[in-house]
């Protein structure tokens, strides 16, 4: 479970359903260095990603060199659930077709239809093909058609062309006034080392 | 008489009819959907060109110089000369985003996404990105950037963006005409029927050019279930099969 801090207010959303998931967001965790360190692993409540024995030792070579290895180094998209996760901040868009995540990492985006369309299967994306739906006030977004080409973390946590993914995105407080979680006016990458929030046309907070 | 009757058939035909756009909640023109540049001839080369194998040819989609032909600076010329016999350094064909104008000519869909905040251009190709905050923010300072800093307003019906903070490494088209880090674009979009939007991109170019030059393609709205789909192409690829030049001296 990562939790998401945003930046960015607007105007009324166009559509009724669902909830405002509208701003820039950026994840208040070090899962993207590691994942289970970073206590991301939610089930299996041992906090550890469950490989098979051959994939275990596949993880293993993978951190061993991971300093050229990690895909997400060499600007390839980042893949999913990882982009949420990155130290670099997305910004959802919504309207009445789909949620759109624009990433500033790799100017990676993502399309969450929601219109009930089919998955386009088999075509070997690193971003995944995405179909959502409401629960509620939580976007449910459905991911499948993947390449093996991304990783779970710098670590060398990975998966197959085989992974499904099943996020789920809940605004905890809908105001996104929690303390400490607006970013300062005009702040970015050059001005505030310690806390990145912008470095892309548009990314402004 | 008959300047009544000329009046009358001014008023019948002489002008087109005014088209109503649908809107958004905002009152202003609703422009989302899946597109694409109906003019190919424009992502090979911008002054026109005749058709050839696996190319398609077509007219200057320049409107201003009158002549279809870009002011070029004598020196600059040269280089767009040199970069058309070095077509292989298209930063496209390395992967790299296309820049503006040439992000909204290439054969690919692009998908127009309004919230009321921001109107996000998203592009098939090199999955590129433009963000254009519509609150009349100031541009960015010292920022360099393949697409630019783009700030946008409406002027009536018309979408105007203004586009600066360029890194002066894109390319036009790929035939090699080009432009630096010191362009200004003033894009404008405004929808002229159901399923067209009129794109115009007004160039400004001191180093470059002798004068402001004007582009202008229609955009088509494509057909319903359109989708955009995952772009395979990373930057700084050097596989030779991506340069253009390179493929082509082979023919």
């Amino acid at each position: 479970m990562v939790v998401l801090f945003a930046a960015a207010s607007g105007r009324a959303l166009p559509q009724s359903a669902g909830a405002d998931l509208r701003g820039i967001w950026m994840a208040e965790s070090n899962a993207d260095a590691n994942l289970e360190r970073a206590h991301g692993i939610v089930d299996p409540p041992d906090g550890k990603i469950p490989y098979r024995p051959q994939a275990a030792a596949q993880q293993k070579r993978n951190f061993a060199n991971r300093g050229t290895a990690d895909p997400e180094k060499r600007c390839f998209q980042p893949g999913i659930p990882r982009a949420a996760y990155l130290r670099s901040p997305f910004q959802i868009l919504q309207n009445d077709r789909a949620v759109y995540i624009v990433y500033q990492d790799a100017h990676s985006y993502r399309i969450v239809y929601l219109n009930g369309s089919p998955h386009n299967d088999g075509l070997g994306y690193a971003m995944g093909d995405s179909r959502g739906h409401w629960e509620g006030d939580t976007l449910v977004a459905d991911v499948t058609s993947f390449s093996d080409t991304t990783w779970l973390d710098a670590a060398g946590n990975y998966h197959s062309d085989e992974l499904h993914v099943v996020e789920r995105y809940t605004r905890m407080n809908p105001s996104g006034d929690r303390e400490g979680a607006r970013w300062p006016p005009g702040c970015n990458l050059r001005k505030s080392p310690t806390r990145r929030c912008l470095a892309a046309p548009g990314f402004k907070a | 008489m008959r300047l009544f009757l000329l009046l009358i058939s001014i008023a019948a035909f002489g002008q087109p009819a005014t088209f109503e756009p649908p809107r958004q909640a905002h009152g202003h023109p609703d422009l989302q959907g899946v597109w694409r540049n109906a003019s190919i001839v424009a992502a090979f080369n911008v002054e026109g060109k005749k058709a050839y194998y696996n190319e398609p040819g077509g007219a200057s989609v320049i409107v201003d110089p009158p002549d279809g032909k870009l002011p070029y600076l004598p020196d600059a010329l040269q280089k767009a000369n040199d970069n058309h016999v070095h077509r292989e350094r298209d930063p496209t064909g390395h992967c790299h985003t296309h820049g503006v104008p040439r992000s909204l000519v290439p054969p690919f869909p692009i998908e127009i996404v309004e919230d009321g905040n921001h109107v996000v251009l998203l592009s098939e190709t090199e999955h590129s990105i433009r963000i254009i905050p519509l609150d009349g923010r100031p541009h960015l300072k010292n920022y360099h950037a393949w697409a630019g800093d783009s700030r946008g307003r409406w002027e009536g019906d018309t979408l105007v963006v203004d586009v600066t903070g360029f890194n002066g490494r894109t390319w036009l088209d790929q035939s090699g005409n080009f432009v630096d880090e010191n362009e200004h674009v003033v894009e404008r979009f405004t929808m002229t029927g159901p399923d067209t939007i009129v794109y115009e991109a007004r160039v400004e170019d001191p180093t470059v050019y002798s004068r402001p030059w004007t582009l202008s393609v229609s955009l088509r709205r494509q057909t319903k279930g359109t989708e955009l789909i995952e772009y395979d192409c990373i930057e700084g690829e050097r596989d030779e099969i991506h340069f253009p030049g390179a493929a082509s001296q082979k023919h």
